[in-house]
């Protein structure tokens, strides 16, 4: 795996697999789930800290599929999927929540709101790879 | 770091125990700036208060990725009292948070 530091979004280059955007405002979160999608899954991962690089950086890098949290400062999940759907380049790129907020009301909110899936913290690093293959209909 | 989880887990043990320490540095971080949010008047304060829960979300789910429950239950509970208006909760369930964020990460049971 090589890794490469551009500025303050790190990326993570494995030898195949799929191109996956990592937004979450938490570096420790981003940090894991990259080594994790790399190291397991062999895919190629960008990070980005916020919505508005999240955004920068899936136009640049036009990816197979969006890890996003759900609570961020500024714009959260759902609003960042409602600007990432405003685009056509990337309005078809499926994207997967990351949250920990998990009660009726919060999937109530999310439902409809046109992610793929759920993915709640906490995840298990070693299958995060298989749980996103899972939900998006990769081959694991 | 290798692509097979069945290979050597010794890197990747290794990395992860890392990345978790850096987690628990940030951890306590948060959780001294929630308490600095919550050492002015904070009740009626709607932009603190969410600040303060938003922080204590973050610390939740992080530290609940990276094996300390204890810090990601006081966590959530003290996220949880922000947002309910449970503002007699909020200092107990601060210094909790406080007292597990703060020092050198042990590991939990």
């Amino acid at each position: 795996m090589r890794t490469r530091v551009i500025g303050r979004e790190a990326r993570y280059v494995a030898t195949g697999g799929r191109r996956v955007v990592v937004i979450d405002d938490d570096p420790s979160i981003r940090e894991v789930a990259a080594l994790a999608l790399t190291a397991v899954g062999g895919h190629e991962v960008h990070t980005a800290g916020d919505g508005a690089e999240g955004l920068e950086v899936a136009r640049r890098v036009r990816p197979d599929a969006i890890l996003l949290d759900v609570m961020m400062p500024v714009h959260d999940g759902p609003a960042v999927l409602g600007r990432l759907r405003a685009l056509p380049e990337l309005r078809d790129v499926p994207v997967v929540f990351l949250t920990a907020k998990v009660g009726t009301k919060d999937i109530s909110r999310l439902d409809g709101v046109g992610a793929v899936a759920v993915i709640t913290k906490p995840f298990d690093p070693l299958g995060l790879a298989g749980e996103l293959a899972a939900v998006l209909g990769w081959d694991a | 770091m290798t692509g097979s989880p069945d290979e050597s887990t010794d890197g990747w043990d290794d990395a992860l125990r890392v990345l978790a320490g850096r987690a628990h540095m940030r951890n306590r971080v948060r959780a001294q700036r929630i308490a600095e949010l919550l050492s002015a008047p904070w009740e009626r304060d709607t932009a603190v208060r969410e600040e303060a829960a938003r922080l204590c979300h973050t610390v939740a789910g992080s530290a609940a990725t990276f094996g300390e429950p204890g810090l990601a239950e006081a966590g959530l509970l003290l996220e949880t009292a922000l947002r309910e208006g449970r503002d007699h909760d909020v200092m107990p369930a601060l210094d909790v948070l406080r007292s597990r964020a703060g020092g050198a990460r042990s590991p939990e049971a």
